[in-house]
């Protein structure tokens, strides 16, 4: 969905033509070897200067008319645009520079009609005499193309599906540092949430609620055709903070960045996302959660010919802390002793003089740790410049980004330097040819935050250190000794100040395509797409803890820890595609069919090698300069082969659009790795012929149907043995997770219905989605009974059924062009998960226990119910007696465990408004959600230790999970609504860019802030976290993460 | 669609591309990447495997012992021997002390110390498979001695492994035949009674085939077992675990099993007796070793040791530490109402070993022993041996007792201090004795101080809720040991 056809909608359907152009004398010409831009239309005009090209019919006598077709906004030529006069046969197709010559034109007035796929058709009056006329076509919304298969693409007016589009406008109106923190709440059901504050990425986009328990849980990402991969990869501060000691062994509490958050959001021209198995079944078994599909931006339609245009935009900015959990302040030392014990004595001091006075005489200073901790304010910039133009048969889009993030945490931000060439090149008019190319390198230190096990990460610290202690750098360089963190005594000021947790990414996207026009006639195309892609990526942890921190001697004996983590990512993506498209002339019913069919090859290889050095010598920080080295390395390979046929039929006047498609796929990662899998779909949309009013300009219903797989993660399928060994033997023990042989992808099935309506001219846009989706043979790690000796064992089994709605609204109330403009675009959504069926028995999943409250899959509820010790009852014998427990002589109890929140929310929505007044705009985007919960552990810590303002409330609160052993205190109401971005615009004058400065083709000034502020009664830093990153089911936990921020933003953008 | 001369083209050219981008019939290549597969020991066993998965018994055994959050840490803080003050997990304090009874949902707290031994005693499970399927030679598999000698140390294996399960459960109990497929019923949950019984027979056949003529091991032990690294001494660590289950079952005729037992043993009562000479988990900083975790900042004494023992114990100064401040001077820490000035001196390295028996407690389990079996001076003079040789010269000998109740607080003073934090001796010795009541164990006895939270004694886990969970309520086995 996006937000700048608000624009496109916006604006009038009455001809604005050549007024523009006589406005605008400094526009360069469209191409070197064209006319001149013809000057007014309705008025009449002389004739062209220069001969019309390609006019063979010039020499009749009758009238011809010459003219220009270009995009109302950016006066880009619309090549392949056909004109037509209404009541002849007389009709013109617009070349690679928008012109046309119609010859045979009636001598009176006549009407034009003007087509354009991705265009809005119009009638244009044309007077006597006219010779030469400029056209500006608004782009549709209904009639932009979407892409539905590998290679073929088809009119959202026509489409069976909801699919959203997100374009280039809206995604870098608010500067964010990554494409996913871009969409958020852009999208109608994607559910899009940062895991925490850190800078450089680290969210998660969740499309029509969970779809998997332990299967992969990112969509498919595909860029430029590329399937680029989106893994995230700890960094091994796990090593440090011990995050995995206790019940999650796996490392994933390590505030891990999903790669996706590498690509450059300034350089992407839409986004499109499929949500479901009903639009996604051609990517098979890789889609069932969705799939994104990354358009980078091109020279331009219609290839070579352009001048070159530059387009530079600089923007300052900075980050600020946006909250800070309540923290208790100590009035009186008898207060402070209470909790802190004899220990608090050295901080408060008696009256000054005096060495010895009474308990109630002594004093102490209260201390920002918080703030200390997160400064923040430091310039953020980021400078984006891109080149688009074209010579003879190529065009060209080169873009070089700087970006430079300062994080609200001390030595803590995000850089990242981005370059991009897409070269487009034809040979002749059979073979086009695309190579796009990307460059990344980014660099992001995001402190250490999160669950840890040791003492060491930033608010597991605060949580039990007083106010009254001053951390802060002593003026002869030292750090004070924290003494409330028992012996450990870190002091998270320091730690930040001296430690390093740098996460260093090279990556390299590339792909290739080539588009062959085999044979074409009046009524046929051949065409054959071949594709290759690679994407290649380094990512780099170097993690160092000096001997110098408090902490570091005395957590393990061994002083001092450097990290060196290396994975190595590629993935090689080869395709090859056959499209056909008949469009009969003769009439009959059939309007147009489209046949494709294509074979895919993915191949996914990932290395990643852990060395962890303790008991660093001197200091030293590489690692061979250690006592202990501890090396680890882990990989994955993965080869998928498929092909589809894909049939699409368009008839009954273009009204009735068909769509069968058939995907095979085998993959390595299957149990059976050579069984092939088939996914079908099909679909259908009516545009319903007669209108209910005169009110309605479009309305269409629609039907999908499709499946999707998930495949099993890497290694499931396999019963490993665990080496290790003692004093250098070497051993083997069986490994707790059993594997299944014969595990196979999960299978989503998807029906779609919708209705989209357009109306009052296109100034009200309706769309309504209802889907179910059921998702069989879940990837499931079932708990095992321990005693076996294993935990969990993988098998497929389940059920889960996902139901929900999707609107959305649109309207424009007003829209006077150059004057005072409004459009409003609202979003909804709610899904609703049930596990439907459940071939084991209930099981915890995630968290850290019923006693806190944690996850519980179970048959009948919903896929992410939080449940959580919920008191006690005496056990009965099966007389109804109390059992007497024979040690205590009491009656046994025993705990209950119900269900005390859901994470799926009641429903999301957002509002997203424009205006625009002259040449100011105002863009806004409010982000609700609504009935979420969440677990917050963090204030549970801060609780736990008499740490939190609300004393009283905070002891019953403990007694509550730890003596009455009720959970639900701590399992809070996410429901928010953020502000997640504003920003006003001011396009200069152009009249002020004059002599040298007249090559400036437009300016623009902005100010915007991206998540300014939040609503919401959670009581902790952000209710968008996720301590355990990115899970299906086991997110909203908040325990101790990096807090959140606001940044406000200035640009400036400059069109050469 | 016709069929026509460019379609025929184009399906040529897709063919050819297809075959050229791999798309043919050639089969998808698979292989676990990471980790060598079961499969190779269960279906295919070798010599090098069955030696890698016996040495493997070592290392599954010591798993869940030294961890922050691991047997003797746990077991010590229920034993009122140790806290942590983890300042990130409070579950420390509130679940371990404070608690009525256990979190049978956490893995960190409990949880591992069913799973993991039943995780070893599957290891010893898959060597005994892979014996019975391994072919009878020097090469190729293993010779018949090699086989009685791997079958008797994966048995005492077991039998260490079930003896965690009967302690850490206690009147819970758990299941014993476990040898089963992941898709048959679980076998039934007994009582802590029929485990010892159990471990009794794995000990006994054990020591059968250690004692086979000729036998050897023919794969390294690690460090902690130096001295006992062969079938013939191994089996004298045989018998002193016989021992300590025999004591544990604390029957008439049980006391006399010890007795034979421990004459079998490594006891050693002679003037050169090495108090410490027995078997040790052993711990290494190398890659892919496992470090001693009780070096922890966190895990500190209880003050009660030091407060409650006897004047000039050597013990008490060899096995404790004053906590002190920048400037030396001493100093205590505080968690949750808890003050300690105190920690543990034990562990001083990351490789520091811990002990799984030694010398120092077949003394004190003879003494038990033979006190039970009506030999009152024996008994007195094994505790006043232990008294001389670890407590030191200060210490004045016992006077002997005939009274049960006397003897067993001398008995348990004892054990107290010669077996601190070694593996939840404290915490056993209280519940088998029955002493576990004594509301004066308590740091917080009910009712408490206003704002402050009543301890409680926990005399065992609870079984596992994914244990119960995935039985169901419908095993009678479990019944009144789970909560659904």
């Amino acid at each position: 969905m996006n937000v700048q056809h608000l624009a496109r909608w916006s604006s009038a359907l009455a001809l604005v033509a050549s007024l523009a152009w006589a406005q605008e004398p400094t526009t360069p010409p469209a191409g070197p070897a064209e006319a001149s831009p013809q000057p007014a239309a309705e008025v009449a005009a002389p004739a062209p200067e220069t001969p019309a090209p390609a006019a063979p019919e010039a020499a009749k006598p009758s009238r011809s008319l010459r003219g220009r077709i270009v995009d109302t906004k950016s006066k880009d030529p619309l090549p392949g645009a056909t004109v037509s006069i209404k009541g002849t046969p007389a009709s013109a197709m617009a070349d690679e520079n928008g012109n046309f010559v119609l010859n045979g034109v009636p001598d009176g007035k006549f009407t034009l009609h003007v087509e354009e796929q991705d265009h809005v058709r119009r009638d244009v009056p044309v007077d006597t005499n006219v010779a030469s006329i400029t056209v500006e076509l608004n782009q549709s919304y209904v009639e932009e193309l979407v892409v539905v298969g590998r290679a073929s693409e088809m009119a959202r007016k026509n489409l069976a599906n909801a699919v959203s589009t997100v374009k280039a406008d809206d995604l870098s109106r608010s500067p964010s540092a990554t494409v996913d923190a871009a969409l958020q709440g852009k999208v109608a059901g994607a559910n899009i949430q940062g895991n925490s504050g850190a800078p450089g990425g680290g969210m998660q986009i969740k499309l029509r609620g969970v779809s998997t328990i332990n299967g992969a849980n990112s969509p498919l990402y595909v860029v430029d055709g590329v399937i680029i991969s989106d893994v995230a990869i700890s960094n091994g501060i796990n090593a440090v903070t011990k995050s995995n000691a206790g019940s999650n062994p796996a490392p994933v509490q390590d505030d891990q960045v999903n790669r996706i958050a590498d690509l450059n959001p300034n350089d992407i021209a839409n986004i499109e996302i499929l949500k479901g198995a009903s639009a996604a079944a051609i990517y098979g078994s890789k889609a069932s959660n969705g799939v994104v599909i990354i358009t980078t931006k091109k020279a331009g339609i219609g290839g070579g010919g352009n001048e070159p245009r530059v387009e530079l935009t600089q923007r300052v900015g900075t980050y600020q802390l946006a909250n800070r959990i309540p923290q208790r302040t100590f009035t009186s030392f008898a207060d402070a002793q209470s909790v802190w014990g004899d220990t608090a004595k050295a901080f408060w001091k008696c009256p000054a003089g005096q060495t010895t006075c009474a308990d109630d005489q002594r004093t102490a200073g209260t201390f920002d740790h918080q703030g200390e901790l997160s400064p923040g304010g430091g310039p953020s910039t980021e400078t984006y410049a891109s080149l688009a133009g074209g010579v003879a048969d190529t065009s060209y889009f080169a873009s070089a980004l700087l970006k430079s993030d300062k994080g609200v945490v001390t030595n803590t931000g995000y850089d990242k330097q981005s370059a991009r060439l897409n070269i487009d090149h034809h040979f002749g008019d059979a073979l086009d040819v695309q190579l796009n190319s990307n460059v990344v390198h980014s660099l992001a230190a995001r402190g250490m935050f999160n669950n840890d096990n040791n003492n060491v990460s930033a608010f597991m610290v605060l949580s039990s250190t007083p106010s009254f202690i001053d951390l802060r750098q002593r003026a002869d360089g030292t750090w004070p000794v924290n003494p409330f963190i028992g012996l450990v005594g870190t002091n998270p000021l320091q730690t930040v100040a001296l430690m390093h947790n740098d996460e260093d990414v090279w990556r390299l996207i590339t792909s290739g395509d080539a588009l062959w026009k085999i044979w074409s006639n009046r009524e046929q195309e051949l065409k054959l797409a071949a594709n290759i892609g690679v994407d290649r990526f380094q990512q780099k942890n170097l993690l160092l803890f000096p001997p110098e921190l408090n902490f570091e001697p005395v957590d393990d004996g061994l002083a001092g820890t450097s990290i060196s983590a290396t994975a190595e990512n590629l993935n090689l993506n080869y395709g090859i595609n056959l499209v056909h498209t008949f469009r009969p002339t003769g009439g009959g019913p059939l309007n147009l069919l489209t046949s494709s069919i294509g074979a895919q090859r993915e191949d996914r290889t990932l290395d990643s090698t852990y060395i962890i050095t303790r008991g660093l010598v001197a200091g030293q920080s590489n690692v061979n300069e250690g006592t202990q080295v501890v090396v680890n390395e882990q990989r994955q390979r993965a080869t998928d082969r498929g092909f589809y046929i894909q049939e699409e039929a368009l008839t009954l006047e273009e009204r009735l659009q068909l769509v069968a498609a058939l995907r095979m796929e085998q993959s390595s990662l299957n149990g059976d790795a050579n069984a092939l899998l088939a996914y079908p779909k099909a679909a259908a949309s009516y545009r319903i012929g007669v209108l209910p009013t005169q009110y309605f300009d479009e309305l269409k219903v629609r039907l999908a149907y499709g499946e999707t797989g998930n495949q099993p993660i890497y290694g499931m399928r396999y019963t490993g043995l665990t080496v290790a060994n003692v004093n250098g033997f070497g051993g083997v023990v069986v490994n707790p997770v059993a594997g299944n042989a014969g595990v196979k992808p999960e299978r989503q099935r998807e029906f779609e219905g919708g209705i989209d309506a357009l109306m009052l001219g296109g100034n009200l846009v309706v769309e309504l989605t209802g889907y179910q989706r059921t998702i069989d043979d879940l990837l499931l790690r079932r708990n095992v009974a321990p005693s076996t000796g294993f935990l969990t064992e993988i098998f497929n089994g389940g059920q889960m059924i996902n139901r929900g709605v999707e609107a959305m609204v649109q309207v424009t109330p007003f829209d006077n062009p150059g004057g005072f403009g409004w459009n409003s675009r609202t979003t909804f959504a709610l899904n609703r998960s049930v596990i439907s069926r459940l071939d084991v028995p209930p099981f915890i999943f995630g968290a850290f226990g019923a006693r806190y409250g944690a996850f519980e899959i179970e048959q009948g509820k919903s896929a992410t119910q939080i449940v959580g010790n919920d008191g006690t009852e005496v056990v009965t014998d099966s007389a109804g007696n109390p059992v007497i427990d024979p040690v205590t002589g009491q009656p046994k109890l025993r705990t209950l465990v119900h269900p005390l929140g859901d994470a799926e929310p009641n429903f999301r929505m957002s509002f997203l408004n424009d205006f625009h007044y002259g040449a100011f705009t105002l863009s806004t985007n409010l982000d609700w959600q609504q009935g979420s919960s969440i677990i917050n552990f963090t204030r549970q810590i801060y609780d736990a230790f008499g740490n939190s303002p609300d004393v009283e409330a905070a002891a019953a609160r403990v007694d509550s999970v730890e003596h009455q052993l009720k959970a639900a205190p701590y399992i809070e109401d996410a429901s928010f609504l953020k502000i997640r971005e504003i920003s006003l615009g001011y396009e200069l004058p152009k009249t002020i860019f004059q002599g040298a400065f007249k090559v400036v083709r437009h300016a623009k000034l902005t100010v915007s802030g991206r998540n300014l502020w939040c609503f919401t009664k959670y009581t902790g830093l952000d209710p968008e976290v996720s301590n355990f990153g990115n899970q299906a089911i086991a997110r909203n936990v908040d325990l101790a993460p990096y807090p959140p921020s606001r940044s406000f933003w200035g640009s400036i953008e400059l069109g050469f | 669609m016709t069929t026509n001369l460019p379609f025929k083209k184009a399906a040529a050219v897709l063919a050819a591309a297809a075959i050229a981008l791999g798309m043919s019939c050639e089969p998808l290549d698979s292989t676990d990447l990471n980790n060598p597969n079961l499969d190779s020991l269960t279906k295919h066993p070798t010599r090098s495997g069955i030696l890698a998965a016996s040495t493997g018994l070592v290392i599954g055994h010591r798993q869940q012992v030294a961890q922050t959050n691991g047997f003797v840490s746990l077991t010590g803080i229920l034993g009122r021997e140790s806290y942590c003050f983890d300042k990130a997990d409070p579950r420390f304090i509130t679940e371990m002390l404070e608690a009525a009874g256990l979190d049978a949902s956490s893995p960190a707290f409990g949880g591992n110390e069913w799973q993991q031994p039943y995780q070893n005693i599957r290891n010893a499970f898959t060597v005994l498979g892979a014996l019975d399927a391994v072919p009878v030679d020097p090469v190729a598999g293993v010779t018949a001695e090699e086989k009685a000698a791997i079958t008797g140390f994966a048995e005492t294996m077991q039998a260490l492994d079930f003896m965690v399960i009967h302690n850490t459960r206690w009147d819970q109990g758990g299941p014993i035949d476990v040898n089963r497929a992941l898709e048959d019923t679980p076998a039934p949950v007994k009582t802590k009674e029929d485990i010892l019984a159990h471990v009794v027979v794995l000990l006994d056949d054990a020591a059968a085939k250690l004692a086979t003529p000729g036998a050897s091991f023919p794969f390294p032990l690690g460090n902690g077992f130096r001295g006992f690294d062969d079938p013939a001494s191994f089996l004298k660590v045989n018998r002193g675990i016989r021992a300590r289950v025999a004591v544990y079952q604390g029957t008439p005729a049980s006391y006399a099993e010890a007795l034979t037992a421990l004459s079998a043993s490594f006891l050693d009562d002679t003037p050169s007796l090495d108090m410490h000479e027995g078997v040790y988990h052993s711990f290494g900083t190398g890659s892919g070793d496992v470090v001693n975790n009780l070096v922890s900042p966190n895990i500190l004494a209880h003050p009660k040791l030091a407060l409650e023992a006897e004047a000039g114990d050597l013990r008490v100064a060899q096995k404790l530490e004053q906590l002190t401040d920048e400037n030396g001077d001493p100093t205590t820490t505080t968690s949750r109402n808890l003050t300690t000035g105190y920690k543990f001196k034990l562990y001083p390295a990351p490789s520091s070993p811990i002990p799984i028996i030694r010398n120092e407690e077949l003394i004190l389990l003879r003494a038990e022993a033979r006190f039970h079996t009506g030999d009152v001076t024996g008994a007195y003079d094994d505790l006043n041996l232990v008294r001389a040789v670890s407590g030191g010269p200060l210490l004045t000998p016992l006077v002997p007792s005939t009274d049960p109740a006397t003897f067993t607080t001398n008995l348990l003073h004892e054990r107290r201090y010669s077996l601190m934090f070694e593996g939840g001796h404290r915490w056993i010795d209280l519940r088998r004795t029955g002493r576990a009541n004594d509301p004066s164990l308590l740091d917080i006895p009910s009712p408490p101080p206003a704002g402050q939270n009543a301890h409680h004694f926990s005399q065992f886990f609870p079984l596992p809720l994914a244990e119960c969970l995935a039985r169901g309520p419908s095993d009678p086995s479990i019944a009144g040991k789970c909560s659904f």
